[in-house]
């Protein structure tokens, strides 16, 4: 068994805020039970002080799965939306005294689950304009793309060369050659954080990086 | 250590008895079984290193000098395969399943790259070789096929002796994986025309690094690996004495009744799970499958959470689920059988050795049926109305 931290068995084993709201004001479902993950969480929204009043989860998932599920209900609750949607992967797998790097995208998967739960409300609400997407964005959302074996970035492991978006098009160049173990995992987590975009009509993924031999 | 250990296809426990017969060879007898020129030491320890050599080739019905000692399964593959090709002219042609052991799959597709052509066969969703694929894969040029006895993760056993007869019609050399199998299901070289056999001890309570090749008489191979002459020249190094004694005095334990002991707690495990636990799915066959392994999936729930949860009970189970990430696939003999992604990954495999009780099992099955029942309150993809 991989090893993990106290306070994921203790969640794992306990987990706080399970089931599914009925009457949710909000709802996301991430992830898919044929990549062995998925999380549904429904939320309750104050309308006014924008306090998140209740949160509840259901996991198909491993036991990093379901610990950082249930740690990220327990940090945001009671907390607006503004305030929650600033939690990031990092600190809900420091919440748990750390998870094991190939399970970081666990955390990942538990907080983007949250902020498209918070962003269907907003829309909903019509707090959010359409702004456009900007390279930040792009930028922000990519941070959130992990190598699975390390659990780092692939903007932190430098992986990113280049990229453009123009005309409702997206294109990346990734220091990585299309034959690398990872490449089709790494390239269907970006279409997976990028194609929803409202604006965007295609993604385009380079694999320029060159090969050793 | 688990108290409960149900993961026997992945290694067993040392049969006291078994480590017993190898002590002498280590402690005091610890001469190198050099041969005919050396000290009277070596040459003890080479008639022992002949005894055993001696009964595990009539565990096959083989000749013993058919028989080449490896440091296990991995090599005894990586011997069969690599150190037959060698030996060939190119280009080539190899039909194989894909649902072999990474030990010979691996080993095929890296030899790709020097040009070897490869056949991977399907299976069918119960997990036999389709034989009619099989049959059409071969070609004039194919010259090898592999092909395992038992499956590691569902424990299907494939039709050996059929594939051994469409093979010697046509003068292929059939390899085969037996590292599960060996001891526990029928396995005789002659019966089922096998030119290669791999072999290992640490399945059935035998040590951990000791296995062996059955190399039939007219089969030719060349060294992987170079070195000494020991092994007929085909194996170098130090032979492992201790562990081959070990090897040989396996093979003698295993009896009929552990045999059917074991067969009994799987099919216990099996009637008791599919009777008491909804939504279950088995993964391989009862009546066509080895004693030992029982492949289940739980629906609407994650392998490795169950994995954990019955871990912290002290009860040690596999799965075939990999959510490490969603590079690394989940279990691919599962997918090769047609399973859904969701299913492999909430497939368990329970497997049983003679040392098990039926206590364990009912203790197993009670756990399981709580942890099963958590999990799927957890999940969003559980019915509802029935849970
Ligand atoms: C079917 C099969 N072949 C080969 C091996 C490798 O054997 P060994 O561990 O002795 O190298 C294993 C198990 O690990 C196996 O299950």
């Amino acid at each position: 068994m991989l090893s993990y931290s106290k306070k994921v068995i203790e969640h794992f084993k306990h987990p706080r805020n399970v089931g599914e709201i009925a009457n949710a004001d909000a709802e996301a479902l991430e992830g898919s039970p044929a990549c062995g993950d998925m999380l549904k969480i429904t939320l309750k929204i104050n309308e006014k002080t924008h306090v998140i009043t209740d949160i509840k989860f259901e996991s198909f998932g491993c036991a990093s799965n379901i610990a950082t599920a249930s740690i990220l209900t327990e940090m945001v609750k009671g907390k607006t939306i503004e305030e929650a949607e600033k939690v990031t992967w990092k600190q809900a797998a420091e919440e748990l005294e750390g998870l094991p790097p190939v399970k970081m995208h666990c955390a990942v998967l538990a907080v983007d689950a949250l902020k498209s739960a918070i962003e269907q409300w907003k829309e909903k609400k019509g707090l959010t304009d359409k702004n456009p997407t900007t390279p930040d964005k792009v930028l922000r959302k990519l941070r959130n793309v992990l190598n699975p074996l390390t659990g780092a970035s692939i903007v932190r492991m430098q992986l990113l060369r280049d990229f453009d978006v123009k005309d409702g098009v997206i294109i990346i160049d990734l220091d990585l050659t299309s034959d690398h173990k990872f490449a089709s995992h790494i390239k269907e987590e970006i279409h997976e954080k990028l194609d929803h975009l409202w604006d965007i009509k295609e993604v385009k993924i380079n694999f320029v990086g060159e090969s050793e031999s | 250590m688990n108290e409960i250990y149900l993961d026997n296809a992945t290694t067993t426990q040392l049969d006291p008895w078994v480590a017993e017969e190898m002590r002498p060879w280590l402690l005091e007898k610890y001469a190198a079984p050099t041969g005919h020129f050396g000290h009277q030491a070596s040459l003890e320890a080479k008639e022992k290193l002949e005894q055993a050599r001696a009964a595990i080739a009539e565990s096959i019905n083989a000749q013993p000098e058919e028989i080449i000692f490896t440091s296990g399964g991995t090599e005894a593959n990586n011997l069969a395969i690599q150190g037959y090709l060698k030996s060939l002219k190119k280009p080539v042609h190899v039909v194989t399943t894909a649902i072999e052991h990474e030990s010979v799959l691996n080993t095929l597709r890296a030899l790709q790259k020097d040009g070897v052509e490869l056949t991977e066969v399907g299976v069918d969703q119960d997990g036999f070789i389709k034989l009619e694929k099989f049959n059409a894969a071969l070609r004039p040029e194919t010259v090898l096929c592999s092909v395992q006895l038992v499956n590691q993760e569902v424990g299907t056993i494939q039709p050996l002796a059929q594939i051994g007869r469409i093979c010697a019609k046509k003068g292929i050399p059939l390899h085969t994986d037996a590292v599960h199998g060996w001891g526990m299901v029928g396995l005789d070289v002659k019966k089922m025309n096998l030119a290669l056999t791999s072999l290992t001890a640490h399945k059935i309570h035998g040590p951990k690094g000791i296995g062996a090749l059955y190399k039939r008489k007219d089969v030719k191979l060349s060294p992987i690996m170079y070195g000494g002459y020991n092994e007929f020249e085909l194996r170098p190094g130090t032979e492992n004495l201790p562990g081959a004694t070990g090897m040989a005095k396996v093979i003698e334990m295993m009896k009929p009744e552990h045999i059917e002991h074991i067969d009994k707690l799987r099919r216990m495990m099996w009637d008791a799970i599919g009777s008491q636990i909804p939504w279950v799915h088995l993964n391989g066959s009862v009546d066509r499958g080895a004693p030992h392994i029982l492949n289940v999936t739980f629906d609407y729930i994650e392998g490795e959470s169950i994995l954990l949860r019955l871990d912290m009970q002290g009860i040690a189970v596999a799965t075939g689920s990999a959510c490490f990430s969603k590079a690394l696939e989940a279990s691919y003999v599962l997918l090769a059988m047609g399973r859904p992604h969701e299913q492999a990954h909430g497939s368990m495999r329970f497997s049983f050795s003679r040392f098990n009780t039926t206590e364990e099992i009912a203790k197993t099955l009670n756990a399981l049926k709580e942890i099963v029942s958590d999990l799927r309150k957890l999940s969003p993809l559980t019915p509802r109305k029935e849970a």
